[in-house]
């Protein structure tokens, strides 16, 4: 599902969101249908129609319509109205009825200017309708599967039978899954991308994620998005930023998605040069990116661990710090002091969670900070204090990094938060009971055991390499080991096809790659170690990897 | 034999760094991690320059557009330096750019292993002289990976391999007759 501040603001209302049929009184209105609707209003006219057996009189008017703002390249005014803009507001059959009027040439120049100029309007169901308008007529059986799979992934069904959009993909044989794919737009496909991990739980996933992969690979970028990729490699962040902020959020997300990790992290490490009022969306863009938890960025999500240094910013030296630090891509300094003691009803709390804005660090932060809306935090800041209590040894002034004790006492906070994480219930609260028995996934192993045990994997793994052909051998580059710390699985990783050993680890453990902790990787040739390259610096946190591991820049 | 293409630092500026890719971006830095190595005066240094390189114009295996015209620089600064560090990074990131795929990615990287090794196969007598003769076991133990990676004649090496001593040093012993027998 797109994240609720990425929704197109054409797209906004329920039945455009999801794709439902227009109504007829939304039809982008035509000469002298326009007169009569600002005259007796829609409702009236549509009955007018219909019993004026005008309808066909209407349908020729919107082909004319579209056919002359399409030679005219005129994709998305509303005055006089653009092909887009047309389009747009017709029902699928409507739609379909109107493509099929037109040429095959008119039909091909919409669609090789749909990724350009239709930003503004529903991309993925105009690129339905057009797909369709070029298969014949009577082939129902293929529309009913493309509307279905466009549903699917509208509605953020991707995997639940029976009509999951992965579902839809598996059971399909190859030549159809490949029109259907055809019929699903560049946003529709980065969907399915994005929830890779669903596909890879199914029979037949894999060859789907590289169908759907591959059917991404073929549509490259507009041209505003290689102009903005030139300003990137140019350097030239404030114009960037202007021109960025321009954009329609799905817009802003789409292009964020189709960038490398050197040019996003160009973005995170300049975001100070956006407008003041932008910052905070642009770190909620990257965050979503780079983590890839477009769903799971409330800031109470963020700080399972966070630091905690008693003397950080203290104006009186017999005082401790009010302020914690945790984060993802940016880093979040919290006064834990701003969180109340208070609480709130089941369904405040869970509207201030739904109304959440992009904060500091990028992340979803609810309008009231207090124990319903921040429950994790909140909990952090109790241990603090509790630190401050035991504090015994003051001239020891060490930086604490604690992970928070999920706090199961608060049951209406922690169902809003697995929903808005979109975990299961049961498995979060599972997991917050274990953990305060302390037998939970995070007290699974501490991270030297991790560390070890990964080793330990590496080691195996280049043992094995000794073993290989020269040329197996001459193919592995780096070897890495690594853990799974909720699940306590082990594996070990090594280069392939443009892929990182880190990658392949994370690959072969599933699950949550943030949960994954690395050894040193190495190069089996020369024994030496391989330091972490700039793009797992970019999905890795630092403290996934051993102390000593080296972390190169250019 | 083929006289060695390489090109010498002072010539660094005859290619458009900026419009080449690394895994990183542009190889913008590339340049300067040339002469940062050539430079290098530490095993330290040397360390810090080559990881300039290495996981940039090769990455794990996999090798990006700027590896080409880096290629000739590197020969050089083999071709150059002293036995040592700098020669044997130098080795190293010639053994990773041969052994190197193209970004399955970037359909621009096709066929940049059929480019790059017949530049890296030009040094081919240092190589050579260098597996025979240097006093360095660990040099002649890179010479003699190069060679087996390069190799695109397995008898002209096998008669290469039987003809070299190994001396006393182990590995390069057991290496060496681990190659005659994959040759």
């Amino acid at each position: 599902m797109h994240n609720r501040l990425d929704a197109p603001s054409r797209v906004r209302t329920a039945d455009e969101r999801f794709g439902a049929p227009a109504r007829e009184a939304d039809v982008a209105p035509l000469g002298w249908v326009l007169t009569l609707q600002q005259a007796a209003g829609n409702r009236a006219v549509a009955g007018l129609l219909q019993r004026n057996g005008r309808r066909g009189a209407v349908a020729d008017e919107r082909v004319d319509a579209v056919g002359k703002a399409v030679d005219g390249n005129n994709w998305d005014k509303a005055s006089p109205p653009g092909a887009f803009y047309l389009l747009n507001g017709l029902s699928m059959d409507d739609m379909i009825r109107v493509l099929r009027a037109l040429t095959p040439d008119q039909r091909k120049k919409l669609s090789a200017n749909l990724d350009e100029h239709g930003g503004a309007f529903d991309r993925s169901r105009l690129q339905l309708g057009l797909v369709n308008a070029g298969t014949p007529a009577g082939d129902t059986a293929f529309r009913e599967r493309s509307e279905a799979l466009h549903w699917a992934v509208r509605s953020g069904n991707f995997s639940a039978p029976p009509d999951g959009a992965f579902r839809i993909l598996t059971s399909a044989t190859v030549p159809e899954r490949t029109r259907l794919l055809a019929a699903m737009n560049r946003d529709s496909l980065d969907e399915l991308i994005a929830h890779k991990s669903e596909a890879m739980t199914l029979a037949g996933g894999d060859a789907v994620m590289n169908a759907v992969e591959g059917a991404r690979a073929k549509v490259g970028p507009t041209t505003n998005e290689r102009h903005l990729h030139d300003l990137l490699e140019g350097r030239a962040y404030a114009q960037f930023f202007a021109e960025f902020g321009g954009l329609a959020e799905f817009d802003k997300l789409r292009f964020m998605r189709g960038i490398d990790l050197v040019d996003l992290s160009r973005i995170r490490d300049h975001v100070g040069e956006a407008p003041a009022q932008d910052q905070d969306k642009i770190r909620n863009l990257v965050q979503s990116v780079a983590s890839g938890a477009s769903e799971g960025l409330y800031v109470d999500g963020f700080a399972r661990q966070y630091t905690w240094q008693p003397k950080y910013r203290v104006d009186n030296p017999k005082d401790y710090s009010r302020y914690i630090r945790f984060g993802d891509q940016f880093d979040v300094e919290l006064d834990i002091n701003t969180i109340g003691d208070d609480q709130m009803g089941e369904a405040e709390a869970e509207q201030q969670f739904r109304d959440a804005k992009p904060g500091p660090g990028g992340l979803l932060w609810p309008a009231a900070r207090n124990r319903s809306t921040l429950p994790t935090l909140w909990q952090a800041k109790q241990d603090v204090r509790k630190q401050m209590e035991v504090q015994l040894f003051p001239e020891v002034l060490v930086q604490y990094i604690m992970d928070v004790i999920l706090p199961i006492a608060h049951g209406a906070a922690m169902r809003s938060l697995a929903a808005l994480r979109r975990a299961s219930l049961s498995g979060r609260w599972m997991k917050g009971s274990l953990v305060v028995k302390g037998q939970g996934a995070t007290a699974l192993m501490t991270d030297a055991e991790a560390f070890t045990k990964a080793r330990a994997q590496r080691n195996t793994s280049i043992a094995e390499w000794e073993n290989l052909s020269k040329a197996e051998r001459d193919k592995i580059a780096t070897v890495t080991g690594g853990v799974n710390t909720e699940t306590g699985q082990a594996t070990s990783g090594y280069n392939t096809g443009g892929k990182c050993a880190e990658d392949m680890v994370v690959d072969k453990l599933g699950g949550d790659p943030s949960k994954v902790k690395f050894s040193e990787a190495v190069r089996p040739r020369t024994g030496e170690q391989v330091p972490v390259c700039e793009r797992c610096q970019l999905k890795y946190k630092p403290d996934q990897f051993p102390e000593g591991v080296i972390f190169k820049g250019k | 034999m083929d006289a060695p293409i390489r090109k010498s630092l002072h010539e660094l500026d005859e290619v458009d760094w900026g419009s080449l890719r690394t895994a990183h971006g542009t190889a913008d830095h590339v340049p300067d991690a040339l002469k940062a190595l050539a430079r290098a005066d530490d095993p330290e240094a040397v360390r810090e320059a080559y990881w300039r390189l290495d996981n940039y114009i090769v990455l794990q295996g996999t090798i990006y557009p700027s590896v080409l015209p880096a290629v000739p620089y590197i020969l050089d600064l083999l071709l150059s330096a002293p036995p040592g560090p700098r020669r044997i990074a130098a080795y190293d990131l010639l053994i990773e750019i041969a052994r190197g795929v193209p970004d399955p990615a970037d359909p621009t990287a096709a066929g940049l292993p059929e480019r790059v090794r017949p530049l890296i196969a030009s040094g081919r007598a240092a190589y050579e002289h260098d597996l025979r003769d240097a006093a360095d076991p660990a040099l002649r133990r890179r010479a003699l990976d190069l060679l087996t990676t390069i190799s695109d004649d397995p008898e002209g090496l096998r008669a290469l391999l039987d003809d070299v001593d190994p001396g006393p040093d182990e590995q390069l012993g057991r290496e060496l007759e681990r190659a005659r027998a994959e040759a």
